[in-house]
């Protein structure tokens, strides 16, 4: 035993010693007109549709900037959001990348940490809320003004519904006591990100059937296929004639397909695995951010379009992308994508919703993450005589989480 | 029914028997084998997914645990190291004792999870190492009562504790799933970091502590199982419960105080993961370090020894296959899993093969005749 001692004090004290001075150096020095190493953080892999979202528009965005990335960008998948999201940030720093993203919500404090140690390396964290006051030069929040997208999937599904209404479709089962037509939407968690997703597509589709209300319920996951199968099957049992999802599975609309009832999805188009309730999806299209930061990085500027380190992806950069399965249809919403662009209409117009009767001309939301969740920033806007909720002009990720009438919680 | 089951194993082709006076170096050589194998396949899986990528999987492999001039990555290889060798060598002496628990995963996690909310709720204006100590003994006193929960179920009613201790799992999660609901609220389920109550960043890197107190905590650990009475009276009773009594060992109260010093630790190494490791909390934050630690006690035959060796392998297999995975980009994010699942299958068939032969009847038969 004596001995078996001696040998573990040595042991300790040899890996103790290993553990001499060292310290980071910043990250490699970046030359602008040298081509950039890119690397990509990821949740989960391919087999989340949210995850592939991401994969995808990097493999869109390394080829259309060709020379300027060195290599291909080195991707980490199945990367949790703990401290293994640090520790994949400094080994990709330690692979000489000079610009870092990074893709689900949770890894923004680990980002974080990292930007301060790296200096000279670039981290560009999606869906995130701290960059606006966390004053680090380096470390930057990007989103996309989704809610557009989800707004014009809406219009398409409240073309779709017209149809359904005109073709006498609609059983009184799938109406309220009040005669209002009942939807259904399978959200992730009940936070800003997702309360403005179903409140815009909610809108869209109110903007073509009014008498419409809707049932949301919650997975508490933002990957639960069997959650949000079941929260499919439960909305369909309320009575819900057409369902949209904030989740990232494809439990809703597999269920929807089986049961028949028409369904928006987010991220994929699946027309051909849904063929017969597929009504249409909008999803970010996160290239061309990667690419205004990769060549601002090449060019040695400043982020175009970025407001305090904030980047927020529009219709017009191409960053929001909605599909309508039925061509005559989109013709239509092709027509409000261009009102929505030249800003004569406004998703969240004051006008067209209420909270408990009556419609909002103020509104302080949460915008600057201090991890207090209190809301400090005004956030509705009078243009002319018209309020309007002015959704990630402020910063780019959502800030909406009003709940309004006609929308209920189920859980 | 004896004689009919028998006559029913006669029939089969192939029956099993245990070796006896199998030497101790072949019994090594076997698991030498056995550990180069697992690394020779997780290299192979890996050329299956992206041919030609055999070599690069080995080199990186070797640069995603051992790269000495990056003191701060070998601390995380420790860090996982540590993790695994502490909740492996910390529940060994219930297991020594045949108290089955297999409730480390949830022990951990409530002790974690009583962390974070001391430390995140702590008013700011507190020293930090005071946050710390009140985030420690409050880990440590929530795993303590969740482990004496089941010895307690066992002490005085016999319950199975293997279903008991795996029910309380689940149960922690949910727990820790709950707590973030309630603390976080804006509804996201994300905790954030830390911004106190964290361990102080040693050679670039938190978990620096995590592992010189591991290191401590395996020494006590050390003497606890092989000097004194404590691991004497486990060693006991594990043999014979009815010897135990006669010498008069109180076995009610040597089960409910070794899973009590057992939780101690464990909730310690909540506090770990929590304050050291990665600052945050979710309800997976433990990551199943709790199940591997139980195979790691068993393979390592409750040698404090054995078991830091294997939690080593462990670490390296879960650190640097991972690192491979991401070098020749394989996108699958599980890959780094299941190397770590390959190598614990392939330990434990050597483990099998090493106890016990196979023989072919109809071989033997023929001897027999031929004889």
């Amino acid at each position: 035993m004596k001995k078996q001692t001696r040998i573990a004090i040595t042991l300790i004290g040899a890996l103790t010693a290993l553990a001499a001075a060292s310290c980071s150096n910043g990250g490699a020095e970046y030359k602008p007109g040298t081509a950039v190493k890119v690397g990509l953080i990821c949740l989960h892999d391919n087999s989340s549709t949210y995850d592939k979202n991401f994969i995808d528009s990097m493999g869109r965005a390394a080829a259309a900037l060709g020379t300027k990335i060195d290599g291909s960008p080195i991707i980490k998948t199945g990367i949790a959001e703990d401290n293994n999201c640090y520790v994949a940030a400094k080994d990709l720093v330690k692979q000489g990348c000079n610009v870092i993203f990074a893709d689900s919500f949770g890894h923004e404090s680990f980002m974080l940490k990292a930007a301060k140690e790296f200096p000279n390396v670039t981290f560009c964290h999606a869906t995130g809320t701290k960059a606006k006051v966390a004053n680090q030069k380096n470390f930057h929040n990007a989103f996309a003004s989704i809610f557009e997208g989800r707004y014009l999937a809406g219009y398409a599904a409240g073309l779709k519904l017209q149809h359904m209404i005109d073709a006498k479709q609609i059983q009184s089962t799938n109406k309220d006591d009040q005669g209002n037509i009942k939807l259904g939407y399978v959200g992730a968690f009940p936070y800003a990100e997702v309360v403005s997703g179903y409140t815009s597509w909610y809108l869209g589709v109110k903007a073509v059937v009014s008498n419409i209300v809707m049932d949301v319920t919650f997975t508490s996951s933002w990957y639960d296929f069997d959650g949000e199968k079941a929260g499919a099957r439960a909305l369909a049992d309320r009575g819900a004639a057409l369902i949209s999802q904030h989740a990232d599975s494809m439990g809703a609309p597999g269920e929807c397909e089986s049961l028949g009832i028409p369904n928006v999805t987010y991220n994929i188009p699946l027309a051909t695995e849904c063929p017969n309730t597929y009504v249409g999806y909008s999803k970010i299209d996160w290239a061309p951010y990667y690419e205004a930061v990769v060549n601002a990085t090449f060019e040695g500027k400043a982020i175009a379009g970025e407001i305090n380190n904030n980047w927020t992806g529009t219709l017009g950069t191409g960053s929001v992308v909605y599909d309508a399965a039925s061509a005559e249809d989109k013709a239509k919403v092709e027509q409000i994508k261009g009102e929505l662009i030249n800003g004569t209409r406004k998703v969240f117009d004051c006008a067209n919703w209420t909270v408990k009767g009556e419609h909002l001309t103020t509104y302080l939301a949460d915008v600057d993450d201090m991890g207090d969740y209190k809301p400090e920033t005004e956030a509705i806007k009078k243009e002319g005589d018209k309020y309007y909720f002015d959704e990630s002009g402020l910063r780019s990720a959502p800030y909406f989480d009003i709940a309004i009438d006609g929308i209920t919680k189920l859980n | 029914m004896n004689e009919k089951k028998s006559t029913h194993k006669l029939s089969s082709p192939l029956y099993v028997t245990k070796r006896l006076g199998f030497a101790k170096w072949k019994y090594w050589a076997i698991r030498a084998g056995g550990i180069v194998l697992a690394f020779l396949v997780a290299g192979i899986v890996c050329s299956i997914l992206k041919p030609g990528s055999f070599g690069t999987f080995y080199s990186e492999l070797i640069r995603g645990c051992f790269d000495f001039t990056d003191i701060s990555s070998i601390i995380d290889l420790l860090v996982i190291f540590s993790i695994l060798l502490t909740i492996a060598i910390v529940i060994t002496p219930a297991f020594k004792m045949h108290f089955w628990n297999i409730g480390a995963e949830g022990q951990v996690l409530i002790g974690a999870m009583t962390a974070a909310g001391i430390a995140k709720f702590c008013p700011s204006d507190m020293p930090n190492i005071v946050i710390l100590i009140l985030a420690m003994v409050g880990a440590q006193s929530a795993s303590v009562i969740w482990s004496i929960i089941p010895a307690f179920f066992k002490a005085y009613f016999n319950t199975n504790e293997t279903l008991f201790t795996l029910m309380m799992n689940y149960i922690a999660m949910i727990a820790g799933a709950m707590a973030i609901s309630i603390w976080i609220k804006n509804g996201s389920q994300s905790f954030g970091t830390l911004n106190q109550g964290t361990f102080p960043t040693i050679f670039g890197n938190s978990g620096t502590l995590v592992f010189i107190f591991s290191m401590a905590i395996f020494v006590g650990m050390f003497f606890y199982i092989n000097k004194g009475k404590p691991g004497y009276e486990v060693t006991v009773i594990g043999e014979s419960i009815d010897t135990a009594r006669y010498i008069g060992i109180n076995v009610k109260m040597v089960t409910i105080r070794t899973m009590a010093i057992s939780g101690l630790l464990l909730g310690t190494v909540g506090f770990f993961i929590v304050c050291g490791v990665h600052q945050t909390f979710s309800a997976s934050i433990v990551g199943g370090k709790g199940f591997t630690g139980v195979l790691i006690a068993w393979l390592g035959h409750f040698q404090p020894f054995e078991i830091m060796l294997f939690a080593f392998l462990a670490a390296v297999m879960e650190k640097g296959t991972a690192t491979a995975a991401s070098a020749v980009s394989i996108s699958a994010s599980q890959f780094s899993a299941i190397c770590t699942g390959a190598f614990f299958f392939i330990i434990i068939a050597c483990e099998f093969f090493s106890r016990y032969q196979f023989h072919l009847r109809h071989k033997e038969k023929k001897e027999a005749e031929q004889v």
